[in-house]
């Protein structure tokens, strides 16, 4: 009997050892780390989203998903704040200029059409699957744009490479622009466009599209011309990169 | 005798440039430097697969032209000597650093055909051509270097047989792994 | 032919390598056999992609360290190969007293003004690393003379005084990264001056030497705004 008694208080020992390793792990889990606070927010969008993300060193990756809500989930250094500005379907993240600038890298889900602006000033940008209008401002990105059947682009980077792989569903325009890295450009064999490339350094290559462009202008680093019915202005400008071109 | 100078009024080839570099303009060289640094660099970078000894080698590649490029006499395209070069300093790197290039570590260990899953109409988008780059860097030195000369630069066997001092089966059986390699690395990240 | 004998010689079939009779069996097997064909696509693409791999850029300060080591070669060299020379000459190294030095350094002023008159009449024999060739003097008294670059010429000295400034605030990162945003923007100023100064009506390189210009100031006005 008093065996059992003991069993029974050595059991009721463990659970509470077990209990109390448990509670200490939640509330190491609790602390933030001081390298890294996380930053999340889901902000419900009712009709068409323009989202602003300007940071400072750090990726910008965007996403396009089914929900009518932009998840915003970003790992920043302690010393980088993130202002965030809501006014209706209008959100603007910033982040704090500071001393100096910590590191931040944005994970982001949007619906299909919200409307991009993202500066940056380093780091690399991926945006995916977007119908929205988007506007790229930064000075050392690699800048992806991927599945993109936008209405319009403008994309400034000084150093870094452009590409774009999607589609041009709008009025335009399209305007892809470095100083130095490469202007690499996929697009499907029917779209309809109005082309002007300028290249300062290396030689325009326009792929499979180099047939099918009735040329106004052909001199090796300065291509304009229409394909197929014309339509949106399609403005690529390398300058120490090459202009590539290819057909979907 | 009038000494070789570039011609300002109308476009200059890489030749006029040359001989003007040859003849001691050191505009002309610096122009040859801004036209061809980043081929150069990008080379080196992808053989050695480290930015900072890329940039050394780059550097090596230049102060060489400097120094030979009374030698070049316009036989074969500008370019074409300069990547020669390039690739002769990197070799010569390599056998310094005692790489082995006729051998890897890991010969022929890729994924058998028929297991692989079906993918005929599977197109490598732009993104996976970033990621090719990246793949290279992961080959093994063997199978890069033959790779970079032969896929990259266009060099053909016989001149790699000759450069890498191995026979010409070498050289193919050493391009087809490293592709092969190549696929796996690509399909791994998808 | 089997899967094994065909991924044997794929790699010489992509490269269009094979005998006509290899190419018949490999072609008929891979009409058959939808594993191998995704192979020889896969590879194809990668043979493909391969000759269109992006171009990498070196950090902003190459020129400069392949500058500094010619310019530390060529008095070296030239000295060396001088002395070398007369050495043949005479077999022997040389000592002065002073009037001899006196001598040879009067006949080396007369060489040299000798030589001035030559290099002025002929263009230089010699690679001498200044900022600008000639060329690039005459467009910059043109560029100072066109209202709109002068201005950008004003406020990117402007701006560029308030970032020096803040440039120690940075971080090695960022800083790093301004330098080498710098670097691209004067080497794209650099080559469309270049182009320009052969060819002064080309529009498209007027077109591109403005973005470049407002680029500098964009990247300036960015920079200085920490």
């Amino acid at each position: 009997m008093l065996r059992l008694k003991d069993t029974i208080e050595r059991c009721r020992g463990r659970k509470l050892a077990r209990l109390l390793a448990l509670l200490a792990c939640l509330f190491y889990l609790a602390i933030p780390s001081p390298a890294a606070i996380k930053f999340d927010r889901t902000y419900n969008i009712k009709g068409q989203a323009h989202l602003t993300v300007a940071n400072i060193n750090g990726a910008i990756t965007v996403t396009a998903w089914n929900r009518r809500a932009i998840a915003v989930s970003a790992i920043n250094e302690p010393s980088a704040a993130i202002a965030e500005q809501v006014s209706g379907d209008e959100i603007s993240l910033t982040v704090k200029k500071a001393m100096p600038p910590g590191k931040v890298s944005f994970q982001i889900f949007v619906p299909a059409d919200t409307d991009l602006r993202l500066n940056n000033y380093l780091g690399r940008i991926e945006v995916r699957g977007v119908r929205g209008d988007v506007s790229i401002k930064s000075y050392d990105s690699e800048v992806h744009l991927i599945d993109a059947a936008i209405p319009s682009v403008d994309v400034n980077v000084t150093t870094g490479s452009i590409f774009f792989d999607g589609d041009l569903t709008g009025d335009g325009p399209y305007t892809l622009q470095t100083l130095n890295g490469d202007v690499d450009v996929s697009l499907p064999a029917t779209t309809s466009f109005q082309l002007s490339t300028r290249a300062l350094s290396e030689k325009i290559n326009l792929g499979g599209f180099l047939n099918s462009l009735s040329s106004e202008n052909k001199a090796p680093k300065s291509i304009s011309g229409t394909h197929l019915k014309g339509g949106p202005r399609l403005s690529l400008i390398a300058f120490t990169g090459r202009i590539l071109l290819h057909k979907k | 005798m009038m000494p070789a100078t570039v011609e300002r009024s109308e476009p200059v080839s890489d030749l006029d440039l040359v001989r003007a570099a040859a003849a001691g303009d050191a505009a002309a060289f610096e122009q040859l430097y801004h036209l061809h640094n980043r081929r150069v660099y990008s080379l080196c970078l992808r053989m050695l697969s480290s930015g900072t000894q890329a940039e050394d080698m780059t550097q090596e590649v230049f102060l060489q032209v400097f120094r030979k490029i009374g030698s070049f006499r316009g036989d074969s395209a500008f370019t074409t000597w300069l990547h020669r070069l390039t690739v002769n300093q990197v070799l010569m790197h390599f056998r310094k650093r005692g790489v082995k290039l006729e051998h890897t570590s890991e010969e022929g260990d890729f994924t058998n055909v028929v297991e692989t899953p079906l993918q005929s109409t599977r197109r490598i988008s732009m993104v996976d051509r970033l990621d090719l780059d990246k793949a290279i860097g992961e080959l093994p030195p063997g199978y890069r270097t033959v790779f970079i000369l032969h896929d990259v630069e266009g060099y053909e066997h016989e001149e790699i047989s000759g450069l890498l001092k191995v026979s010409v089966g070498t050289s193919k059986s050493q391009l087809h792994k490293a592709r092969m390699r190549l696929r796996d690395l690509l399909k791994s990240k998808h | 032919m089997n899967c094994q004998e065909c991924e044997e010689i794929i790699s010489d079939y992509v490269d269009g390598a094979l005998e006509p009779g290899a190419q018949t069996k490999i072609e008929h097997h891979l009409a058959n056999c939808e594993a191998c064909r995704a192979v020889r696509d896969d590879l194809l693409q990668i043979v493909h992609f391969s000759k269109q791999l992006p171009l990498h850029i070196p950090t902003s300060d190459l020129w400069s360290r392949i500058q500094t080591e010619i310019e530390a070669e060529q008095p070296k060299t030239w000295w060396a190969r001088s002395k070398a020379r007369l050495q043949n000459l005479y077999g022997r190294d040389f000592k002065f007293s002073i009037p001899q030095f006196a001598a040879i350094a009067a006949a080396c002023i007369i060489v040299a003004a000798i030589g001035v008159v030559v290099w002025q009449k002929n263009n230089s024999q010699v690679p001498q690393f200044a900022n600008a060739a000639p060329a690039d003097n005459q467009l910059q008294t043109k560029l100072a003379n066109d209202p709109s670059f002068q201005e950008f010429e004003q406020t990117i000295k402007q701006l560029k005084e308030s970032v020096e400034q803040r440039k120690d605030t940075w971080g090695p990162e960022l800083r790093l990264s301004f330098e080498r945003n710098m670097t691209s923007i004067d080497q794209s100023l650099n080559d469309c001056r270049q182009l320009l100064s052969r060819n002064p009506n080309d529009e498209t390189c007027k077109e591109l030497l403005k973005n470049a210009y407002s680029e500098k100031v964009r990247v300036l006005q960015g920079f200085a705004n920490f």
